[in-house]
């Protein structure tokens, strides 16, 4: 069986609550940060055309005057009116999950997120312009200043993938960061999971281990047995998997009988509670086994 | 047996299950129609269900293995913490505090970043005035600003620049206004920004700015017409000037804070300067705003040389007051309190 995904490869943010319990926050990839980039900037832009468009088509001077200020508000004020209004997120952000929050915790000031948004003039329109149009800001300069000037207005597009923050130059600026609001559901304890045809389930009051087998595995496998369970419980598993992995824990902890296989589901479940109850009570004796140990246990069960 | 096994955490989980249903649905409530939605109890139960879930969380840690507990209860936590310590002041209050207090502040705690700045463009200013030939003015000064004013045009022509009203009708001077307001506070907001890249560029851009009114300045000066033409500049120039070099302090603000970040490192300094800073840009809009109706209809419909004067010399007197005494008491006390919550994480 292939492990399921354990951990989020990337940093975290630890903040400490007034109550004194942290909590980590994921720090959005790079990607993500992209996407709610792509979304805000198509609305924004959508938004900027059609006021145009509509202000200009009225014909007269004080609407061109109007559709210049229009478009400077929206160009500017855009993500400054959404991420003062709902905590850091643009409606971008909103669709990906993604919250800006103040690197040491403390609310999000209207400071910061001027500074984080201001920024964009150097690490976006910049560039953009530069992409775009370089000779309204270059004129007759020499192609190696040229060259020169666009490598360093590109380094800073490009400072997010340069820090394990994934801070933009606003970021940095602000002293912000741009993290993940994980949606997780409640889901039912995996311990009270009742799987599998109930003649099957009797079998389970038989199944009783002993400390020594308990003790083999650690908190690492116990959860990949969670997830093993969980998923057999929302979509069904192929039976062989069940199979294998009932196999490789009789065959660790020396469970001498052999498992039917109307039981193995059964099994899996009762060795899932009281592998959870082992490791709890010993977490509250302060002891914490991260890992499985190494090799079997001898002899007969 | 089944029955001899009893999860602690199972228990746990049974008991406290309910309020963590209940404020996730508050928190649904909030996302979709914001904190306003709230009764007044369902306010009230807000903070006391907060603290539930994080003292839920921490037992969680302490005695849980189910890892979607503990996922689902971090989430909670966090959304609830957002949304607890995260409240901000109405709208309307912060604006008038920004308007009393938050802006002056900003520009005195970027004090020495704004004189530099405000330097820089007398600088250039000064070394615009030495230009006397043709070919240097053409190679300093764009066309679209010259407007056709060269060292080629005859007296007369400069003369009517300053007193002819760029339109006739109120509507093209409306045009006039927004134009100018968006193209300043564009390259205000510039200027801005270039500071992050240690302030050079910021530097260089004040520089020719003043370089280039220094260098029309010249060209009015050489035809006896100096008086005029800085009465046709100063009444907006003033104010507009100012936000420049208010948005190149704030710049120089971030560069002084990456060369010279003190105790407590770059990033605390970059990340104190830059909230000081964007509070005094979003100041500076304002003021680009002013400039840009000033410079659009009141002098466009002032022609008296000696009321300019008089229009220049007000905004001076106000901009000085307002930015070097609004918000002043208080102030002392206000910044040590600022300071003290962050000392904590000086690490960062």
């Amino acid at each position: 069986m292939s492990e399921p995904r354990r951990e989020e490869r990337g940093r975290v943010l630890r903040l400490l609550t007034p109550e004194g319990v942290p909590l980590e926050l994921a720090i959005a990839p790079a990607g993500s940060r992209l996407a709610a980039f792509a979304v805000d900037f198509l609305l924004m832009a959508t938004a900027t055309a059609l006021g145009v468009l509509l202000l200009v088509s009225l014909g007269s001077a004080a609407a061109v005057g109007a559709a210049l200020v229009l478009s400077f508000v929206l160009w500017n004020g855009y993500f400054l009116f959404f991420e003062l209004r709902w905590q850091g997120r643009s409606p971008g952000k909103r669709w990906l999950d993604l919250q800006v929050v103040s690197r040491d915790g403390g609310p999000l000031t209207t400071g910061a997120v001027l500074a984080r948004n201001l920024m964009r003039e150097l690490e976006f329109y910049l560039p953009l312009k530069l992409l775009l149009a370089p000779e309204l800001l270059y004129g007759p300069a020499p192609g190696w200043a040229q060259l020169v000037c666009s490598g360093w207005a590109f380094a800073f597009l490009a400072l997010p993938l340069l820090n394990r923050d994934r801070a933009r130059a606003g970021d940095l600026v602000a002293g912000t960061l741009v993290v993940v609001r994980p949606r997780a559901r409640l889901l039912p304890d995996a311990a009270a999971l009742r799987l599998g045809p109930v003649s099957a389930r009797a079998a389970e009051a038989s199944l009783v281990f002993r400390d020594e087998q308990l003790d083999m595995y650690g908190i690492r496998e116990l959860q990949v047995l969670e997830e093993l369970l969980r998923q057999e419980a929302r979509q069904g598993l192929p039976f062989e998997v069940l199979r294998a992995v009932c196999d490789r824990i009789c065959i660790k902890v020396a469970w001498g009988r052999p498992v039917p296989d109307p039981e193995v589901l059964a099994f899996l479940q009762a060795f899932y509670r009281a592998q959870r109850q082992r490791l709890e009570q010993r977490l509250l004796m302060g002891e914490r086994r991260e890992q499985k140990k190494q090799g079997r246990l001898k002899g007969a069960g | 047996m089944d029955q001899g096994i009893r999860l602690r955490s199972a228990d746990f989980r049974r008991e406290r299950e309910a309020q963590w249903l209940e404020l996730e649905e508050l928190l649904d409530q909030v996302g979709r129609r914001g904190l306003g939605s709230l009764g007044p109890e369902e306010l009230q139960r807000l903070p006391a269900l907060y603290r539930a879930a994080v003292s839920s969380l921490s037992v969680a840690r302490a005695i849980s293995l189910d890892r979607a507990l503990l996922a689902y209860l971090e989430s909670l936590a966090s959304r609830a913490y957002f949304c607890v310590y995260g409240v901000k002041p109405r709208a309307w209050a912060a604006a008038r505090d920004f308007l009393r207090r938050g802006f002056p502040r900003a520009v005195r705690a970027l004090s020495l970043g704004v004189l530099i700045s405000l330097l820089t463009l007398g600088a250039g200013l000064a070394v615009g005035l030495a230009v006397d030939d043709a070919d240097t003015y053409h190679a300093l000064v764009p066309d679209a600003l010259a407007q056709g004013r060269s060292h080629t045009s005859t007296t007369e022509e400069l003369r009517a620049v300053l007193y002819d009203a760029t339109a006739g009708d109120g509507e093209g001077l409306g045009v006039f206004a927004s134009f100018l307001f968006t193209h300043n506070a564009k390259i205000g907001l510039l200027v801005f920004a270039l500071g992050f890249a240690l302030g050079l560029p910021s530097l260089l851009l004040l520089f020719y700015n003043g370089l280039m009114l220094g260098a029309m300045g010249a060209l009015y000066a050489s035809r006896g017409l100096a008086l005029d033409f800085w009465g046709w500049v100063l009444p907006h120039g003033v104010t507009e000037l100012l936000a420049i070099g208010l948005c190149g302090g704030a710049g120089l603000g971030l560069a002084l804070a990456l060369l010279r970040p003190g105790r407590h490192g770059r990033l605390h300094a970059l990340g104190l300067a830059g909230r000081q800073a964007g509070l005094l840009v979003l100041g500076t809009v304002l003021m680009f705003l002013a400039a840009g109706l000033i410079e659009g209809y009141l002098r466009q419909l002032v022609r008296d040389p000696l009321t300019r004067y008089a229009l220049a010399g007000a905004s001076l007197v106000f901009w000085a007051a307002y930015l070097g005494l609004a918000g002043r008491h208080h102030s002392a006390r206000r910044g040590e309190r600022r300071r003290r919550p962050r000392d904590a994480e000086a690490g960062a």
